[in-house]
């Protein structure tokens, strides 16, 4: 294990693994949770491959937290049925070991010394990595000795990270995790969040209701909204199949009519549709103009539309680059 | 070794830009063959993003034959990049001060003269398809 | 898992060790001393006949007791209610408060493992507290137990201290704390409830034990008889006429006033209202009941603690948020 690990960690090009060729990493099918009569999350159906960073969007109350408390195990569903690596998750120890949680407030025990928190996790998790926590704490000059509690908040993020992160998971799953922190600390947790990626192979799944936080830091997209997926595909191919189609206003419903429009704004002479033209360039009138769309603008554009509920892609294949 | 950098307001992919910056350095002989590129990991945990993005640059750079992976040692550059010698080099980059000289003499500011030299260089590559 | 019980209750189980030590000291200097008197000075005549040496020595070991009596008189209540308030009430609610129920049951042990192990380890820990708490006012109390002066275990002053009564009041808070941390998610609240329904219990159970059993009743047979076996539990002393009908003393008194004069301590106002039909009546428990009494007041308490504790466990164990 360690020697395989300083490979990878040292290797460069060793962690050139082609990401299409990996499993399911989670799979929800059907996943309802309702609270006191109001749904949470209603027939959610996903399907994430391994190896991923999956950004998890969404506006507030569209049931984010919900579902990573799914995907964690901490509540059960009403209805519906995830599995992490083809097993589904719940109240069992060999469950719990493959997938590590970060709650939304990053909650450590205030009282405890870092390196109590660190026993923590090694009495806890059979597969604890200790030389991995010290020397992720070490880099971030996070003394062992402190008290939870007198840490930053973004060292408390690292602590908290670096707490799941040692309990070597398959999945790491994590509500906001840059919430609450200041500029510079969401950028440090990412980082190591990153590196951590780059050195374990695990998959992420992080939410956010910003999605300029995790524009390069996640490679899959997945928007919920009123409970319901409405996104789920890989960022790249997202990007690629989205255009920003600006041309003339007479034209603007012929193009409509051939292709699916996400948004759709006109003034009298001009048209701007948000279209998913699928992949390549579509061929249109050369009065029109196709331009590449941000992730932010994909996202609102979605999210505008909650009727848009068809999935860009379908989610189980994945794409051929 | 180079230290990769991003744009976040330039609209390109982000592992594009990882492509362009090691061919720029390989263009200027920043990077020379045998040197190694920073490994995945240095990379991410400098710019916080994607492992993934950063081994589809490489892959694209190796798919190109510019660099090579040995695994468990690092990724290489193979071969260098830029056409023409480095008197050859020389000569141009003259005749382009010479040009840009021209261009504020007949009162161009640098807004002009980069729209100049995108279109003439479109338009060249319009010629070079057709 | 045992070592995480101890970091995060260290404080409570030191606090208790250290009260429980200081009580300890306290109780062995005055039962030293006490033994001390009383091996000097107790009257060696059994004091059927009541001298002036064994009025003194009775009067010495009286104020000796009632010293630390007074102090020892509060545990029945306080102690329980600081063992559910401290022990019992944080327990889950605190998780709950700072959301570290999120971090420790997305760890590689189930939550009925870690739950087990808090209230096993816990329980066990105040029942051993309690056990020992008995274990230092039993020697003390028998130090006093030193003829003609008497201390007996019934009585309802040390009832509550001695035997299992204290484990089982103990046991039954924390039980009670557990239980409203886990309903109440909040420990100020969860603590307060646990004070109040101490203090009910204690002031709602303090004169039950006379009536865990049908009482023996006792009438007297001669002038000078001794109802009560020693080391009886004192329920009602009432007289009765020749009829049968009940008096109450103020009522026998003063029927009696005019044939036998006022002063009922002489053995001729004895005589006197024996002579007249009037016989004095007793109704007590036998020594022997004090185990049966203990098991008693130990089940009124243990199983509705332990039923409110089930349903706490179960509300904990099934994933909610």
């Amino acid at each position: 294990m360690t020697a395989d690990r300083t490979v990878r960690m040292f290797g460069g090009s060793g962690e050139l693994t082609a990401p299409e060729q990996s499993p399911t990493a989670l799979e929800a099918i059907g996943l309802a949770k309702r609270y006191r009569g109001t749904w949470a999350l209603r027939d959610c159906t996903m399907s994430v491959p391994a190896g991923r960073v999956i950004a998890l969007v969404g506006p507030n109350g569209a049931g984010k937290s919900t579902f990573l408390h799914l995907v964690a195990g901490l509540i059960t569903p009403t209805r519906g049925s995830v599995r992490v690596f083809g097993e589904p998750v719940g109240q069992r120890a060999e469950a719990l070991a493959r997938v590590a949680f970060l709650a939304q407030d990053k909650p450590l025990y205030d009282s405890f010394t870092v390196a109590e928190m660190l026993r923590f996790g090694h009495h806890l998790n059979p597969g604890w990595d200790d030389a991995l926590a010290r020397q992720r704490l070490a880099e971030l000059d996070i003394p062992l000795n402190r008290k939870v509690g007198k840490l930053s908040g973004g060292q408390q993020a690292q602590v908290a990270l670096t707490i799941a992160v040692a309990k070597q998971p398959d999945l790491l799953v994590m509500d906001e995790p840059l919430a609450n922190l200041d500029p510079v600390a969401r950028h440090d947790v990412m980082r190591s969040l990153m590196a951590a990626v780059a050195e374990t192979q695990m998959t992420v799944v992080l939410s956010s209701h910003v999605v300029s936080d995790l524009t390069n830091a996640c490679d899959w997209l997945v928007v919920l909204n009123r409970g319901q997926v409405q996104i789920s595909g890989e960022v790249d191919e997202l990007l690629a199949t989205h255009r920003m189609l600006s041309g003339p206003a007479e034209l603007a419903d012929g193009v409509a009519a051939r292709m699916p429009m996400i948004s759709d704004s006109r003034s009298e002479r001009q048209a701007d549709l948000l279209a998913r033209t699928g992949p390549g360039t579509p061929l249109l009138d050369p009065r029109w103009k196709a331009s590449s769309v941000s992730l932010e603008e994909l996202v609102l554009a979605y999210l505008r539309r909650p009727d848009t509920t068809s999935l860009p892609h379908p989610t189980l294949t994945i794409s051929d680059r | 070794m180079i230290k990769l950098r991003l744009d976040p307001s330039s609209g390109v992919a982000t592992y594009l830009q990882l492509v362009h910056q090691v061919k720029h350095a390989l263009r200027l002989g920043v990077l020379m063959p045998g040197d190694r590129l920073p490994t995945i990991k240095e990379v991410v945990s400098d710019l916080a993003i994607n492992p993934n993005t950063v081994a589809k640059a490489y892959r694209e750079l190796e798919h190109e034959g510019l660099v090579v992976g040995r695994p468990g040692l690092g990724t290489f550059v193979q071969r260098s990049l830029g056409g023409g010698s480095t008197a050859d080099h020389t000569r141009l980059c003259r005749d382009l001060a010479r040009w840009v000289h021209d261009c504020r003499e007949a009162g161009l500011d640098q807004g002009d003269m980069e729209a100049l030299f995108a279109s003439v260089l479109a338009d060249s590559a319009q010629e070079g398809i057709a | 898992m045992l070592w995480l019980t101890w970091r995060q209750h260290r404080m409570q189980v030191l606090v208790t060790t250290a009260l429980l030590a200081v009580l300890g000291a306290v109780l062995l200097i005055s039962g030293l001393g006490a033994a001390d008197f009383a091996a000097q000075s107790a009257p060696a005549a059994d004091c059927v006949a009541d001298t002036p040496e064994c009025g003194a020595y009775r009067g010495e070991m009286n104020e000796r007791i009632r010293l630390v009596g007074e102090l020892l008189g509060w545990l029945p209540l306080l102690a329980p209610a600081m063992i559910g308030a401290f022990w019992g009430a944080p327990l889950l609610a605190r998780e709950f408060e700072q959301g570290t129920h999120q971090l420790t049951w997305t760890q590689s042990v189930t939550r009925r493992r870690w739950l087990a192990a808090k209230i096993v380890g816990l329980g066990a820990a105040v029942t051993l507290g309690g056990l020992v708490l008995a274990g230092i006012v039993e020697p003390w109390l028998a130090a006093f137990d030193v003829p003609p002066y008497n201390v007996d275990r019934f009585d309802m002053s040390w009832f509550r201290l001695v035997g299992i009564m204290p484990a089982a009041w103990w046991l039954s808070a924390f039980v009670l704390g557990m239980a409203a941390g886990a309903l109440f998610r909040r420990t100020l609240p969860a603590m307060a409830v646990t004070l109040a329904v101490c203090a009910l219990a204690f002031f709602g159970l303090l004169r039950s034990p006379s009536s865990y059993a049908p009482p023996e009743r006792a009438v007297q047979a001669e002038v000078i008889d001794e109802l009560e076996p020693e080391g009886s539990l004192h329920v009602t002393s009432y007289w009765i006429d020749r009829s049968g009908v009940k008096y109450t003393s103020q009522e026998a008194e003063l029927a009696l006033a005019g044939p036998c004069g006022t002063d009922e301590t002489t053995k001729k106002y004895a005589k006197c209202s024996f002579s007249h039909g009037y016989r004095r009546v007793a109704e007590f428990h036998r020594a022997s009941r004090f185990w049966q009494f203990q098991w008693t007041e130990a089940g009124i308490l243990l199983i509705p603690a332990l039923a409110l504790g089930g349903v706490a466990v179960r509300r904990t164990l099934r994933p909610r948020i």
